[in-house]
């Protein structure tokens, strides 16, 4: 059984008076448990419409189950004892300190997990009497993350989590999600453009495109089945297997790594064969 | 809910001290302090602050824009808390807070006038404005402005954009007072045709309309709660998970 499966869920936005824009179309996903899972897509192709979607933030055709109970009003409130998302910081009260706002924390979320507060508090050098308006943007996100992590929830979302953080902050969130996940089997869907810093972290990629899922497989999968030849020059013609033309480089994408470099070889280009990075399959997918 | 209403409480600590000023000014104003000075002199100083009603009305109308602002997405619907929670939260902390309020409005009323009272002057606290209709007027004044940007934010939610709202709101209104008797008065001009008071008598009497004027007449006349009510429910619908 999925941990958490979305079935044919459809989501529109009022668009001018009275008429309706489709954000997401009959999308179906499977998320399995202990997995990290790769959000991907251009700015608009609906990654946090549906992440809101399954935070219970935004109504939807189709349905969403999470452990096997499908999600509605009544049972969204006992399904975020155990989901957490980080949520914009104009979202949060601005005069309010991080310190206000543990107490309220901890009662809602029975599982908080001391250790890793005190863990993390170590490492955070703002001081949290501070309300949220005085810190700075980088101290916000980090914030939000004692706010995500400490409920040790079972799944996490988070939706372009580390927006400005400096890299060693950046580097700290990503060992600090990486043990969680690996002693707690937490799941994870986490949706950024910083593809890069998330090659080594996740399980499974997913990309979307104008509300539609293009493609979910590991890197490893996408690896096998795709290459990115690096050509001498560019043919006039669409090469054997393949995908798309990367923008800027004389660099393409192929499906069939044989038929290409047979048909490269009758056209004597000169080429090189190499893994595509998940900013590559991103590029030509996305 | 505890939960909630501590977050909400400590939000707005410092609301009862920014509107305590301005409610007290306005206090003052609706008990209409006269400040003698004593004795029979003709010095009299009556204190009119008509303008702190003013100032109230456009405190309370950017802390309503500012509180819609804050909240945007609202951080508290990720919580593990139902909507009936939040809403109930949100409610208790306002009354919570409108207690604190009126009781450091007197406590700074009385300040004033003993300052006056401190300074030789014999003050005498005339309570000839403080009418029932200076209060339903203002309550009259809290429900328009209600309704209007509680419709604002149902038509943003429901129907339309933001700019589609906006259009709506605006236009609506316009197209009943304005476009309707205008258009009304052309079609009259053009066909000489001229619509006499029993003509409109015999339009209202048939059994529809007579209900639907019926309907409306009571809707006015019961304008104060009907309009509560509706800024309360959409209030709920503002809060309330989409899902």
């Amino acid at each position: 059984m999925a941990f958490l499966r979305i079935n044919n869920l459809t989501k529109s936005y009022p668009a001018k008076i009275f008429g309706n824009k489709k954000v997401i179309e009959n999308l179906t996903l499977e998320i399995e448990k202990g997995k990290i899972y790769a959000l991907l897509g251009r700015n608009g192709a609906g990654k946090t419409t549906l992440l809101n979607c399954v935070l219970g933030l935004l109504n939807y055709k189709g349905n969403i189950y999470y452990k096997d109970i499908e999600l509605n009003r009544k049972t969204i409130k006992n399904a975020l004892k155990t989901i957490t998302s980080a949520p914009s910081p104009i979202e949060m009260f601005p005069n309010l300190s991080l310190n206000q706002y543990l107490p309220s924390y901890r009662m809602l979320y029975p599982n908080w997990d001391e250790d890793l507060f005190n863990e993390i508090k170590k490492f955070t050098e703002f001081d949290w009497d501070k309300p949220f308006k005085s810190l700075s943007n980088g101290q916000k996100m980090q914030a939000i993350q004692v706010l995500t992590l400490c409920p040790s929830p079972d799944l996490i979302i988070l939706d372009e989590p580390l927006g400005v953080t400096d890299p060693v902050i950046r580097k700290y969130f990503y060992k600090t999600l990486i043990n969680i996940i690996a002693q707690k089997e937490t799941t994870l869907i986490i949706a950024t453009h910083l593809i890069n810093e998330i090659e080594n972290l996740f399980d499974t990629a997913i990309i979307m495109k104008n509300g539609k899922i293009v493609l979910k497989d590991s890197l490893d999968n996408l690896q096998e089945k795709y290459k990115k030849f690096i050509l001498e020059k560019m043919p006039d013609r669409k090469l054997n297997g393949e995908v798309n033309r990367f923008l800027g480089e004389n660099a393409i994408l192929s499906e069939d790594a044989e038929k290409t470099t047979e048909e490269l070889k009758q056209l004597g280009i000169k080429h090189s064969i190499i893994n595509p990075t998940i900013e590559d399959i991103f590029e030509i997918f996305a | 809910m505890l939960a909630v209403l501590r977050l909400y409480l400590l939000k707005s600590k410092r609301v009862p001290l920014l509107i305590t000023g301005i409610a007290a000014i306005l206090l003052l104003w609706l008990f209409t302090v006269k400040a003698v000075v004593e004795p029979n002199t003709p010095m009299h100083a009556n204190i009119d602050l008509k303008l702190a009603n003013l100032g109230l009305f456009i405190y309370i109308l950017t802390s309503m824009i500012r509180r819609e602002n804050m909240n945007k997405d609202g951080f508290l619907l990720r919580l593990p808390v139902s909507d009936l929670e939040i809403v109930s939260a949100n409610i208790l902390s306002l009354m919570i807070i409108s207690v604190i309020t009126i009781a450091l409005s007197l406590a700074v009323s009385y300040l004033f006038i003993g300052f006056f009272k401190f300074a030789g002057y014999n003050v005498i606290v005339s309570t000839k404005k403080l009418t029932i209709d200076s209060f339903t007027n203002f309550l009259y004044m809290i429900m328009y402005i209600g309704v209007v940007i509680s419709t604002n934010t149902l038509l943003v939610q429901t129907v339309a954009s933001k700019s589609g709202s906006k259009v709506l709101l605006i236009g609506f209104p316009i197209l009943l007072l304005f476009l309707i008797p205008t258009v009304l008065a052309v079609v009259m001009h053009s066909t000489q045709v001229k619509i006499t008071d029993a003509m409109w008598e015999q339009f209202w009497n048939k059994p529809f309309w007579h209900a639907v004027k019926t309907t409306l007449v009571y809707l006015w006349k019961y304008r104060l709660i009907v309009g509560f009510v509706y800024i309360l429910l959409a209030y709920r619908l503002r809060y309330l998970k989409e899902i």
